[in-house]
């Protein structure tokens, strides 16, 4: 078989296209020690990759290296992610690479997830072993640095949300070789020398080395058996520490901490009006009822009832009286009925009652009325009483009835 | 300080649980108020005049 020749360009262009039809090659990761770091004015790193028995070109262009946010040195343990290819021109075998971090990142990161599932599986951050949190804490202590922002935020909460708590800062180192040691002596110092009811354990945000303190075995397993409640706020919000899963309360921020941990004045004091009303109210009705049950009983009442009584026998009497009173005007009535029945009759017979008739009775000046004729003699002055006056008269005669005939 | 602000309210609370339950008389409900009231006043003056105290340790205090 005879062989076509090839340029040498053709060579590393043939390889370099059957190099970028491979599956694996096209995206890998590769891990290994940072030599010859060269990172040029154009912007481009150029490196190799190491291990201990073998080595690989590697570049990685400014549009990628500019993205990328430690910096690297010789011997850097690190994990490069890109592909392979061939620089033609010089025939050169190479990684290009896109992402780059320090290896030993990732194993912290494995080994806060072994950690984590370790302590799970110990039935550390179960619900059931979280303290109740105080809702008036009287004294809190507070773990953190006294130095950086975490404390300030703690205190500036604390001061301008309530005066009725007091704290107790004990300065630690947060991160580096004593941080953990420390923390634990803080936290078996409030336990056992201080009168605080909680414990907020703070710092503010960083890298996972940086808050790697709050990962260590030593700490989470203090946090656990503290006899004092814990809240954390390590951290920002997406930062998460063993110490935020295994700790009675975890807040986002070192702010957020100190602010679950004390209810501020404002609230309290909306509580204690409110306790107030509800006071005076329950009191209100108290008195309104005893006040009902007094009227129902009261002298008033009483009296009423008396009075009533009393009214009734004095209808009884007016009744009595009214019927006597009636039976009294019966017989005044039927005396006086037979009174008039007797002047009745008594008119009836009334001399003076003939007079009208054309009678007339007739007197002498003595009154005396002149029934026969020797009542009078002859001259003497006589009275006739008429029905409507009297007239005086003269006899002149007398005559007898025989005379007369 | 403010254990007796706890302790206060606690007591406030039930005092008026107790006023609220009718078996009390009028002598022991206006006791219960004044105590009520006394209490109220005590936790308000606590709130207003209260000062908060921060204590940082020092090396010796750790010891």
């Amino acid at each position: 078989m005879k062989l076509r020749k090839l340029s040498v360009k053709e060579v590393n262009s043939y390889a370099q296209k059957l190099l970028s039809y491979d599956p694996i090659l096209n995206n890998i990761i590769v891990e290994g020690e940072i030599s010859n770091f060269t990172a040029h004015s154009s912007g481009h790193a150029y490196f190799t990759l190491k291990d201990d028995e073998a080595r690989i070109s590697c570049i990685m262009f400014s549009r990628y290296f500019s993205e990328v946010e430690d910096s690297f040195k010789d011997g850097d343990q690190v994990d490069c992610q890109g592909d392979i290819s061939i620089f033609v021109r010089d025939g050169k075998f190479q990684l290009y690479v896109k992402e780059m971090k320090k290896a030993g990142l990732g194993a912290l990161h494995i080994k806060f997830e072994d950690l984590k599932k370790q302590y799970k599986n110990l039935g550390y951050f179960k619900e059931e072993h979280k303290k109740e949190i105080p809702k008036l804490p009287k004294k809190i202590g507070i773990i953190t640095s006294n130095q950086g922002a975490a404390i300030e935020d703690v205190i500036s909460v604390f001061n301008r949300r309530s005066t009725l708590v007091d704290a107790v800062v004990y300065p630690v180192s947060v991160q580096g070789d004593y941080a953990k040691n420390e923390i634990v002596k803080a936290i078996e110092y409030f336990n056992n020398k201080t009168a605080v009811d909680l414990i907020i354990m703070t710092r503010g945000g960083g890298s996972i080395e940086d808050l790697w303190a709050f990962n260590e075995p030593i700490v989470v397993e203090s946090v656990f058996h503290s006899n004092i409640p814990i809240i954390s706020g390590v951290g920002h919000e997406t930062d998460f520490t063993l110490v935020d899963f295994v700790a009675d309360l975890r807040a986002p921020t070192p702010s957020a901490a100190a602010e679950v941990a004390m209810v501020s004045n404002d609230t309290l004091m909306d509580q204690l009006e409110h306790l107030k009303e509800t006071l005076i109210n329950r009191y209100k009705k108290k008195l309104n009822q005893e006040r009902k049950r007094l009227e129902a009983l009261s002298l008033d009442k009483l009296l009423t009832r008396k009075r009533n009584q009393i009214d009734q026998r004095y209808q009884n009497l007016d009744n009595i009286h009214f019927k006597l009173n009636q039976l009294m005007n019966n017989v005044i009535q039927r005396k006086r009925n037979k009174l008039e029945n007797l002047i009745l009759s008594l008119n009836h017979n009334n001399p003076i009652e003939i007079l009208s008739k054309g009678y007339s009775i007739t007197m002498n000046t003595s009154k005396n009325t002149i029934k026969e004729i020797n009542d009078v003699t002859i001259g003497e002055e006589i009275y006739t009483k008429l029905n409507d006056g009297l007239i005086t008269s003269e006899v002149i005669n007398i005559i007898g009835d025989d005379e007369n005939e | 300080m403010s254990k007796t602000f706890e302790e206060n309210i606690k007591s406030l609370e039930e005092i008026v649980k107790a006023l609220e339950a009718d078996n009390s008389n009028l002598d022991e409900s206006m006791k219960a108020f004044e105590k009520g009231i006394k209490l109220y006043n005590e936790c308000n003056d606590l709130l207003k005049n209260a000062e908060n105290k921060i204590e940082v340790l020092n090396e010796k205090n750790e010891e």
